[in-house]
């Protein structure tokens, strides 16, 4: 139920914010409704550049062309302690490869975007999708929430262990080079997953605390 | 299947077009030269002026101060044709729009993935645990206070009715609760188990010391049990340190070495010290069974098709398909052999016990004339059946313990709202049926009349089972000489179990392939 409350959120916030669906082909402001300033000694030609009024109003464009790839490298901690019975380590470091796609809603800082992609582990055993929304501050803090579901594999000659699970993601980070390096930790929000096997009780938790840093393909 | 083909196939060529008519995207011009370039490949362009209206030019023409042409112009939603002039001085952007191949590239996939993702969502979190093939017996479980504990696995080889057999288990966690003993025997395998009686006997381990069961079922004290000092495989290695310690690190058959010479046998050979003046001796064997004997049934299965049932039948009628199968059962089974200076002299059989769980058999070396250093023993049995974790040589010149029997006092099943006791409680035509994943708790009463200080305890259980017929998606039909195909499969599958040239190497092949997997 929960997994499907995380969906809507998330399909309606896509909806309802995405520049492809709110905007598209309009031009936006980012002050929208204030009137746009400008100096007339910054229309000085120039036998190179174009003699365009400065953008003192930060007018800023919203639109589909400003979405790009994402490609990053991510660390995250797994802790599978109660399956050690079954010969799984308890504390594992995956390092799953990240493809995202950045779509933000305003040019400028602070800004507000939606990013969303793949996590795949590159021994395998683990992937994700997460969804986030962030907001980026004018000191280039990222905060943000979203939602993600994860597959956990596990397979030696004695047992298959598979887990999927749906949850919460809480995101904090900081933004290194403006629209361009991105370093985020996100921590997922969701209670254990119980079974029993062989009359015993299990718990896990596929998804773990992440680390990832993100580059922006600007493409 | 078709339908489906002829829709990925519309979805691909559906997603190249729109990768080959690329995505539209904007790059901002700020040079005269980026403009007059704009103009040359006939590129529309945007303006945004001051006044936050947005004209595109599809045409246009520039002076050093002006941008004239024709296209729309926008403002707070509205949308009108224009053709005119604008100042630079009023114009804060000129972006050309033009198409990318790139970005179509990723962003159609990305798409994909995102709308795929987000769908994913909505799906039920799951957590399975499971074991690969899923082997064949019911699991014993000991109740010791908190939780039952997963002990054993009872009559592994008795695949039809005619095999009934009962099976004997040392239960080390089973601990008194209120004067009681608490077992439990449930079906966790995609198979009909039939029980016939249960038993629980408790002995005297006198001095606390292990236990352990011989082939006869005798239950034998371990007091000093010695590693053996060599110990080598068929392929020539030596597994000495592999066999030497209770490490959970098991020996394994060499599966690039079962064919040829070894004829599809594994075979280890072992040496021990024996201290002079002992006359008996226990050989233990702690090891767990590979599922081997499970994909046996399974390929069985691909042959049988729908006359399984037929099989079934069959293997309770027809003499000489029994004789095959348990024929087959004893060349799966352990064949413990000793040096007495001449050739080697068999001098017991452990039958496969368990897939899943560990456990300890023993050999009782009774003739004082081979009991000679060092002891040459050897081991075989059919190519990775058996998973050995150590070998170990007791001289415990002791008898074996007197087991009494305590008295069944309920039993209750999860699929049954009675107390089962009779039908369990003695071997007779009444028996408990469990499916998976159904299970049957018993209860025993703890004291006896008996002077039992260290108290261990034996369940013995009685009964049969039946292997399901696997579902179509886990079979591979197994490819054999047309002319065999016209055959009765029951028939059939008896050829290919006398015939071990045509049958091995295809159940082999297979075997590999799983644990490959």
């Amino acid at each position: 139920m929960r997994t499907i409350l995380y969906a809507s959120i998330l399909l309606f916030s896509i909806g309802a914010f995405s520049p492809v669906f709110a905007f598209s082909g309009e031009v936006g402001h980012y002050r929208k409704n204030k009137r746009v300033t400008t100096s007339e000694d910054t229309t000085k030609i120039t036998s190179k550049y174009l003699p365009l009024r400065y953008n003192s109003g930060q007018i800023a464009r919203p639109k589909f062309e400003t979405i790009h790839l994402v490609l990053g490298l991510s660390g995250m901690h797994g802790n599978y302690s109660d399956l050690k019975r079954l010969g799984v380590k308890a504390n594992e470091l995956f390092v799953p490869l990240s493809i995202y796609v950045h779509v933000p809603f305003f040019r400028k800082d602070p800004s507000f975007f939606f990013t969303g992609g793949w996590d795949i582990g590159l021994a395998g055993r683990i992937y994700s999708f997460k969804g986030l929304f962030l907001y980026q501050t004018k000191y280039r803090l990222l905060f943000g929430f979203g939602a993600g579901t994860t597959w956990y594999s596990y397979r030696s000659d004695e047992i298959i262990i598979d887990a999927n699970q749906s949850y919460g993601l809480l995101s904090v980070g900081i933004n290194l080079s403006p629209h361009r390096v991105d370093l985020r930790v996100t921590v997922p929000m969701s209670s254990p997953l119980h079974v029993n096997f062989e009359d015993k009780y299990y718990k896990i938790k596929p998804e773990g605390i992440e680390l990832s840093l993100l580059v922006s393909l600007l493409l | 299947m078709k339908l489906l083909k002829s829709q990925f196939t519309r979805t691909l060529t559906l997603i190249g077009l729109l990768m080959l008519s690329g995505c539209y995207i904007s790059s901002r011009t700020t040079t005269f030269s980026e403009l007059e370039q704009t103009s040359n490949q006939k590129y529309p362009i945007r303006a945004l002026t001051v006044d936050s209206t947005l004209y595109t030019f599809d045409t246009f023409a520039f002076t050093d101060s002006t941008l004239s042409g024709k296209g729309s112009r926008k403002k707070n939603g509205s949308m009108q044709k224009f053709e005119g002039t604008l100042k630079f001085s009023n114009i804060v952007l000129i972006e050309r729009i033009h198409s990318n191949y790139w970005k179509a590239f990723w962003i159609i996939p990305m798409t994909v993935a995102i709308i795929g993702g987000i769908s994913q969502m909505s799906q039920p979190s799951e957590f399975n645990i499971r074991r690969p093939i899923g082997g064949s017996c019911p699991f014993i479980y000991s109740f010791n206070g908190t939780d039952f504990i997963l002990e054993a696995e009872a009559f592994s080889t008795a695949v039809s009715r005619s095999m009934e057999t009962q099976t004997f288990h040392v239960l080390p966690s089973l601990a008194t609760v209120k004067n009681k003993l608490t077992i439990r025997i449930k079906n966790e395998r995609p198979e009909t188990h039939m029980i016939n009686s249960v038993h629980l006997y408790t002995a005297d381990s006198r001095n606390g010391s292990s236990v352990v069961l011989d082939t006869e079922n005798n239950l034998w004290t371990v007091k000093n049990a010695l590693p053996p000092v060599k110990a080598s495989d068929h392929s020539g290695r030596d597994v000495l340190k592999l066999l030497s310690k209770k490490d959970g690190l098991y020996w394994k058959s060499d599966l690039n070495n079962m064919s040829g010479q070894s004829k599809y046998r594994d075979t280890l050979n072992v040496e021990f010290t024996i201290p002079g003046g002992k006359h008996n001796a226990t050989l233990i064997v702690d090891a767990i069974n590979t599922d081997l004997m499970t994909l046996g049934y399974r390929f069985a299965s691909t042959i049988l098709g729908d006359e399984s049932l037929k099989f079934y039948r069959a293997l309770d009628e027809d003499t000489e398909l029994k004789k095959l199968v348990q024929e087959g059962i004893q060349k799966s089974s352990l064949l413990v052999e000793i040096w007495n200076g001449k050739n080697w002299e068999k001098v017991g059989t452990i039958p496969p016990a368990a897939d899943v769980v560990p456990f300890t058999r023993a050999v009782r070396l009774n003739n004082p004339d081979h009991l000679i250093s060092p002891l040459k023993v050897r081991l075989s049995s059919m190519t990775d059946v058996w998973h050995i974790n150590t070998l170990s040589i007791d001289f415990n010149q002791d008898r074996p313990l007197t087991l009494y029997p305590l008295e069944l006092t309920s039993v209750k099943a999860s699929n049954h709202g009675t107390n089962l006791k009779e039908n369990i409680s003695k071997s007779d035509s009444s028996y408990v049926m469990l499916l998976p994943p159904e299970y049957m708790d018993m209860t025993f009463a703890a004291t006896t009349t008996y002077d039992i200080q260290n108290p261990v305890y034996v369940l013995t259980v009685r009964g049969y089972l039946y292997e399901w017929i696997p579902d179509a998606k886990d079979i591979t039909a197994p490819v054999f000489p047309g002319w065999l195909n016209d055959m009765d499969r029951v028939e059939l599958l008896k050829y290919l179990v006398r015939h071990e040239d045509i049958l091995f190497p295809q159940v082999y092949a297979k075997w590999i392939r799983v644990n490959q997997k």
